[in-house]
């Protein structure tokens, strides 16, 4: 089981389809390729695009997950269940991958500073990833690999210091969380889905807390791991708030722990406002940071303001060369015909009930093939038709074959068709209208309609 | 008269296929709130212009001259004031910005602008088997 956990929780490197397993259809995990995509490119752009990187991160998660049970012999203290040293096991090999890990006290370090002194034990087997060195370093000092340490940092981290809750818990909580994790890291950064989750069932100790009374906290071993290791580079031993974030997605469940713990740094003010203030102007940085990543042209910038102007340029740009390309493939498509079948079927829709609509949708493009090709020979008959248009204007069947092919195809990436669905009707109809004599549509409505739905039916 | 009817046909035809590609383009990616705020948007008003061209970068190229001739003290009044006008810029570009605050709108214009290049990237490519 742990090694489920694990895959879901390596989460971005692995398909989706143990994520949505129950999905129906392919287009759920394209969604969720997608999402998936979206989500280490914001925080780990170069990661994805660096094929050597991905293969060590691969072969390291399968040869971790691979691995046999380690026995608990190798860690010292606090060591719950096989589940906390399986993940104990996993961060330490991620911390060799990193080549950093003889430093508990190294910032910047998955197996560095949350874990104290049980890791400081060689972890069993010294990294069996094969790959050079220098992808490594690359590797960890890339910032996305970071942020998937800490990841799988605050998992671990989480078992071992289960001190106050059982690890069942947190077995229980953690599958549900993965399997809800795609949707989730899609939606914020990628830092953000494993904070605000993992503190789900968080009960005490892990993440700093804030009370008005006290800003300073005094036990040195609760650690926010991610943020730390993450970001801290000064020597002191700030804890940031991660439930923060929690606050913005998930309330802390406990009312006990509805507080926000952070430790105030040297120097600077401890008021309570200050501390927040602070947090979320480091959320915004972070925040900024991935979006540096993802706006090309936005390293060279400092400062917020000129960022947000290259990014507010790049979404612009971004907008009107879609919106050019629409009106380009509106050009383009008004030079193609319709195939009478293909108007048939996409007729018949206004006539069909939503699920329908779906199925036609989709099915249309394999069905589009056989009836263009079958029924090539009404384009002549229907050009006469035509109303003198200067819309529409006959041209190969390939074209239409072709052009029918990719409409539905954008629509094969969505879920809830039925809205699709119901909305292609005005739009089809309104082609359909254009172009068309409405007598002669009729008339193959009633002489095909039978035929075509059927046809459409069989598919399914 | 036969010319304006087309061409208004046209406008039409290209508001339709605007308006699906659009759709298709927030339903590629339904876990964000601004694909939501787009679907919604479509769903309810089928023919409006959605993504809006209008020239912003004007109004931003004015702004950044004025920061860099801008005083220097109180730079970090100035900085958040320019940073919110330019959020509000963004605000205005992603859809469903309206509603967001700051670090909603981060979070979001990230998912929003890779989405985007997708969405480029498949138009390219519907463009060119098209034209070719």
């Amino acid at each position: 089981m742990e090694n489920e956990l694990f895959m879901n929780a390596g989460a971005s490197s692995h398909p989706p389809v143990m994520t949505s397993p129950s999905s129906s259809s392919a287009m759920h995990n394209w969604v969720s390729m997608e999402t998936q995509t979206v989500d280490p490119s914001l925080g780990c752009n170069l990661f994805w695009e660096k094929s050597t990187e991905q293969s060590i991160f691969h072969s390291a998660l399968s040869s971790l997950v691979s691995s046999p049970t380690p026995s608990n012999s190798n860690f010292s203290g606090g060591v719950v269940g096989g589940e906390n040293v399986m993940i104990r096991e996993l961060i330490g090999k991620l911390g060799n991958i990193g080549d950093i890990y003889g430093t508990p006290a190294s910032n910047g370090n998955v197996s560095g500073s949350c874990y104290g002194t049980p890791m400081s034990s060689p972890t069993p087997g010294r990294m069996m990833v094969t790959k050079t060195t220098t992808p490594i370093t690359e590797f960890s000092g890339d910032p996305g690999f970071a942020e998937r340490a800490a990841r799988f940092s605050c998992f671990g981290s989480r078992s071992f210091k289960g001190r106050t809750n059982s690890p069942f818990p947190i077995n229980n909580e953690q599958p549900v969380a993965t399997n809800e994790k795609m949707p989730r890291i899609s939606s914020s950064p990628a830092l953000k889905p494993l904070v605000s989750h993992v503190p789900a069932g968080e009960s005490s100790g892990e993440y700093s807390r804030k009370r008005k009374a006290k800003s300073k906290q005094n036990s040195p071993s609760t650690v926010s791991p991610s943020k730390e290791i993450e970001e801290k580079e000064d020597s002191d031993p700030k804890r940031c708030k991660k439930s923060d974030e929690n606050g913005d997605k998930t309330k802390s469940i406990d009312p006990y722990k509805d507080y926000i713990h952070v430790r105030a740094r040297r120097g600077q003010a401890t008021d309570s406002h200050s501390l927040a203030e602070r947090v979320r102007r480091e959320k915004i940085s972070e925040r900024m940071k991935l979006l540096q990543d993802l706006v090309p042209g936005c390293n060279k910038v400092t400062g917020k303001a000129l960022m947000l102007d290259e990014i507010i340029n790049y979404v612009q740009s971004l907008q009107r060369q879609v919106e050019f390309l629409s009106m380009k493939l509106s050009s383009v498509n008004t030079r193609l015909d319709f195939n009478m079948d293909a108007l048939l079927s996409k007729d018949i829709f206004p006539s069909s009930n939503n699920l329908m609509h779906h199925q036609q949708v989709l099915q249309l493009d394999s069905s589009a093939e056989t009836l263009l090709g079958d029924h090539h020979n009404n384009n002549l008959q229907l050009n006469p038709d035509i109303s003198c248009n200067n819309i529409i204007n006959p041209l190969e069947t390939s074209e239409i074959r072709s052009f029918i092919s990719h409409l539905p195809t954008l629509a094969h990436f969505t879920d809830p068709i039925s809205q699709y669905s119901t909305f292609s009707e005005d739009d089809l109809t309104s082609i359909i209208q254009m172009g068309f004599a409405q007598n002669r549509l009729h008339e193959l409505n009633h002489g095909s309609s039978k035929q075509v739905p059927s046809h459409m039916k069989a598919e399914l | 008269m036969n010319k304006s009817s087309s061409k208004t046909n046209h406008q039409s035809f290209e508001k339709t296929v605007k308006h699906e590609v659009d759709m298709a383009f927030a339903l590629s990616a339904q876990e964000f709130a601004w694909s939501r705020f787009l679907q919604q948007k479509l769903l309810s008003s089928p023919h409006d212009d959605l993504i809006s061209t209008s020239s912003y970068p004007s109004e931003i190229l004015e702004r950044s001259s004025k920061k860099q001739g801008g005083e220097k003290h109180q730079d970090r009044d100035e900085e958040g004031g320019e940073i919110k006008k330019r959020l509000k810029e963004l605000q205005k570009l992603l859809p469903g910005g309206e509603e967001m605050n700051m670090e909603e709108i981060l979070s979001e214009i990230g998912s929003y602008i890779v989405c985007l290049e997708l969405q480029m990237i498949v138009l390219k490519s519907i463009v060119q088997d098209n034209t070719s």
